[in-house]
């Protein structure tokens, strides 16, 4: 799994959660909350995009991701941890 | 801590609580407050309204169109107010200008005009609440400023001391500000939304989806869901450590009143909700220990 498909299914699932955007508008250096994403969405989309990729993050390095590309490293360091 | 447990104890006590619930119902601003009071949450889809103990609710409400203030005592006040039409970004970008950088800063790249222009109206809140802290000190306007915390969480800072606590929460038609004179205070307002599969997962615990889920319809259990979220956020702000929490971490008992039954480093606090424009739900979390 690379980033590019991880990166994939976050934008899919802000899209489907978050209320208002557009995909064009998407930027990974943005933070979700730029967005407008609430707490809660943030929550959906961290949890519903771990569920899909069958991966986890601990909650402690979640809290201190900044925009959408550091949800993405974090997320692919956990998938490449667990392909080991 | 005495103080605390004292004064927490006459905020419930405060609360008209007939059947052991502290879910209580306010009306939007602008509307006459008829005081329903929601027993038990099921009933929450069909509130009924019940005039006669509206008259004897201790809260002091101030109404108008756009703000309504409830203060629950002499030291716990809830603002609400109707968020403001969504300004263009163009004024956004003129108005972060006329704030502080360090608020402009945190705004900057915020692309969502409704949370630009709520934030925006939150930060008028506060700042309208530190000047009004700072007058009743006898102390002038600009001895007082906005501050925030590592994690992002509001403070007002005064030179004069004893300025209150706040926090801040908005969802897309209204923001809302509770302020404490002497503790920490957590506040969270929600609609309610569609619950995809995975949300109850991340943010429940079983004994807290079952509850949700046993609703009798959808509508209900949307505003279940909403509810328990709220108790957890307003308990994630007022420890300050926001989303640092898994809201798996908390435990709440839904049985009577809401009740925290297990929390990170067993923070005691009390809670009270309030059931708003007929399918939001603003709590609040005081902690006490």
């Amino acid at each position: 799994m690379d980033r590019a498909e991880i990166l994939s299914v976050i934008k899919r699932n802000i899209l489907e959660i978050v209320e208002d955007i557009d995909e064009s508008d998407l930027d990974p250096q943005k933070s979700m909350k730029d967005y407008g994403a609430t707490s809660l969405d943030i929550v959906e989309v961290v949890s519903s995009s771990m569920r899909e990729l069958r991966v986890k993050v601990p909650r402690s390095e979640l809290n201190s991701i900044e925009n959408i590309d550091g949800l993405v490293d974090a997320l692919h360091a956990a998938a490449l941890q667990k392909a080991l | 801590m005495r103080f605390m447990r004292r004064h927490c104890r006459k905020l419930c006590k405060a609360v008209p609580s007939p059947e052991g619930s502290s879910l209580l119902c306010l009306q939007e601003p602008g509307q006459t407050a008829c005081g329903r009071v929601c027993s038990q949450l099921h009933e929450a889809a069909g509130y009924v309204p019940d005039t006669a103990h509206a008259k004897s609710w201790p809260f002091q409400r101030e109404t108008d169109e756009n703000r309504l203030g409830v203060r629950l005592d002499k030291s716990i006040e809830l603002i609400v107010e109707r968020a403001k039409p969504c300004l263009s970004m163009r004024t956004i970008s003129r108005r972060l200008e006329q704030i502080p950088s360090y608020e402009a800063e945190r705004l900057r790249n915020v692309v969502c005009a409704r949370t630009a222009t709520n934030s925006l109206h939150g930060l008028r809140l506060m700042q309208e609440v530190a000047e009004a802290s700072a007058r009743s000190a006898g102390a002038a306007e600009d001895t007082v400023r906005i501050v925030r915390d590592d994690r992002g969480k509001p403070h007002i800072k005064s030179r004069f001391g004893g300025a209150p606590e706040i926090s801040l929460s908005h969802c897309r038609a209204h923001v809302v500000l509770a302020i404490s004179q002497h503790s920490p205070i957590g506040v969270d307002i929600e609609g309610t939304r569609e619950l995809r599969a995975g949300l109850l997962d991340a943010c429940c615990l079983p004994r807290e989806r079952a509850w949700v889920e046993r609703a009798d319809n959808e509508q209900v259990r949307r505003f279940r869901f909403s509810w328990l979220w709220t108790l957890k956020e307003a308990f994630m702000k007022a420890v300050g450590l926001g989303l640092a929490i898994d809201p798996r971490e908390l435990e709440f008992s839904m049985s009577d009143r809401p009740r925290l039954i297990t929390s990170p480093r067993g923070t005691h606090c009390r809670f009270l909700s309030f059931a708003f424009c007929g399918d939001s739900v603003i709590s609040l979390c005081l902690p006490y220990d």
